[in-house]
């Protein structure tokens, strides 16, 4: 499943080092409208669940830094556009 | 640069005698076709086993043979090299041809050796390996990124870590820049059965396998050894436990004949030192899932280079979970399919991984498996779909997937459930 949720409220800190993991043309972090824009994996967009039926915040295929960042946030949208 | 500056490498020289004589053992039977993931993905008969050692025998014919005493020994033209290194990189060096061969060839170990051969040719290494070097020159690692942010992903602040201690983890760059989720099961895992410790990070440097089994640049080795067998010693580990098999093979095979003997440290999968752990009484799983799941053995570690598989342990913990049912797939254990996503296929054949990771989830599915489980980063990454060094196009092609099964690392699927 493609990871496209919009991280927000991530400190410089978190980012410097997000941008660590994701350092691939097609595997980057994107910036729009103060939210990061996950690039994560491949194939169908994941909209909150995924295959385990686990939310953002719990996701196993997700690097522990990026639950972090989840679980404190309250709103989620996903996909470039924000669904 | 003039052609005479140029050294001209002997093509047998960095073959053994029992390499030598296996160039002239096979027997073009094409048992190994049947095999061959690359044939299962392309039906392309050139880039075979038959027609690699085929190739590489007119290269000593003509060098070394009775043609080359009568009429003289012949300089390999550039573009027949660069020909042979086409069909010789091709390979995901999985071994599956060298466990059916009829004659016993040894396949794994000829491959990365004529590899070694190509690298050091005129031809050198192909193009897109050549930033894979580039990296390690840099970094230490296959990855740009520094090695002093590698724990910062994946370690959990309520994991500890014991300053010193008898196992050491290895996550490996694959654990530390592709496939955290791996790395993090495997913390889980073993801080529940006892201490564990970290090399430091600006020590852990890459193992070596993706310069020097996927591009064939064998020239890191003795720094690298140095570097470990310090790294390692200063953390007083005995048991050094990675989730990468490849890099278990490097240490099992050319670290010891780089070091000059036996290492000071046991290279061993975590995987077995987890079923160690259930088999003492020190893990227990709470948690129950009922689900029905199936093991992939990785190649390194269903044919590994040197000493027995691993493919028990990962069975093991899988067997010790509450409510999993374990099945088997088609091709399991020694003859476990490859998924595409080793030795230098990423940059060099996207849409080959891709097909390959795509034929081991179908056979998942038709085993009958909700999840397919795998004790290996590089298959993590390849089967979970992620795209570090793969062009979009082939990403785009797992939404093909419909997601027939699910996906997970053996021990994070574990350590969900203590």
């Amino acid at each position: 499943m493609l990871c496209q949720t919009h991280l927000k409220g991530v400190t410089a800190e978190e980012k410097e080092l997000l941008e660590s993991i994701f350092f691939h043309p097609y595997d980057k972090l994107e910036e729009r409208n103060g939210a990061l824009i996950m690039n994560y994996m491949g194939g169908k967009l994941c909209l909150g669940t995924n295959d385990f039926g686990e939310n953002c915040g719990n996701c196993r295929y997700m690097p522990y830094i990026v639950r972090k960042i989840l679980r404190r946030q309250k709103d989620f949208s996903f996909g470039k556009d924000g669904k | 640069m003039r052609k005479e500056a140029v050294k001209k490498k002997d093509v047998t020289e960095n073959l053994t005698k029992q390499q030598l004589i296996e160039l002239d053992a096979c027997v073009s039977c094409g048992e190994c076709l049947k095999w061959c993931p690359i044939q299962d993905a392309t039906g392309d008969p050139s880039c075979s086993p038959p027609e690699r050692i085929k190739a590489y025998r007119e290269f000593v014919e003509e060098e070394h043979g009775l043609k080359g005493k009568l009429f003289g020994s012949k300089e390999i033209s550039e573009e027949r090299l660069k020909n042979f290194r086409d069909i010789l990189y091709k390979c995901v060096l999985c071994g599956n041809c060298g466990e059916v061969c009829e004659v016993g060839i040894d396949t794994k170990k000829l491959w990365w050796t004529l590899r070694k051969s190509v690298c050091e040719s005129k031809v050198g290494m192909p193009e897109p390996l050549k930033g894979v070097l580039a990296n390690y020159q840099k970094t230490r690692s296959p990855f740009p990124k520094p090695l002093t942010h590698r724990y910062k992903f994946w370690l959990p602040e309520d994991i500890k870590v014991a300053d010193k201690a008898e196992i050491g983890f290895y996550e490996g760059c694959g654990g530390a820049w592709d496939a955290q989720p791996s790395a993090e099961g495997a913390a889980r895992l073993l801080s529940a059965g006892g201490p564990f410790t970290l090399l430091d990070p600006e020590e852990a440097w890459c193992c070596g396998w993706p310069i020097v089994a996927g591009s064939g640049d064998w020239s890191i080795m003795p720094e690298l050894v140095k570097n470990f067998v310090a790294a390692v010693q200063k953390k007083g580990i005995k048991r050094l436990a990675m989730i990468c098999p490849m890099c278990r093979d490097i240490f099992k095979w050319l670290y010891p004949e780089f070091y000059g003997g036996k290492l000071p440290f046991e290279p061993v999968m975590v995987s077995e030192v987890i079923a160690e752990y259930i088999d003492a009484g020190r893990i227990k799983f709470t948690k129950i899932l009922r689900e029905t799941v199936t093991n992939h053995d990785p190649c390194a570690l269903a044919r590994p280079l040197v000493g027995p598989p691993v493919l028990d342990a990962p069975r093991k913990i899988l067997n010790a979970l509450p409510g999993v049912k374990v099945v088997e797939m088609e091709r399991s254990r020694e003859l476990t399919r490859c998924c595409g996503g080793s030795a230098g296929q990423r940059p060099l054949n996207p849409d080959l991984v891709v097909k390959m990771a795509k034929e081991l989830m179908y056979e998942a599915k038709r085993a009958g498996a909700d999840t397919i489980v795998t004790s290996c980063t590089a298959c993590y990454v390849s089967l979970v779909g992620r795209t570090h060094m793969t062009p979009h196009p082939a990403v785009d092609d797992y939404k093909h997937f419909e997601e027939p099964v699910k996906m997970n690392d053996l021990l994070q699927y574990a350590a969900a459930l203590l």
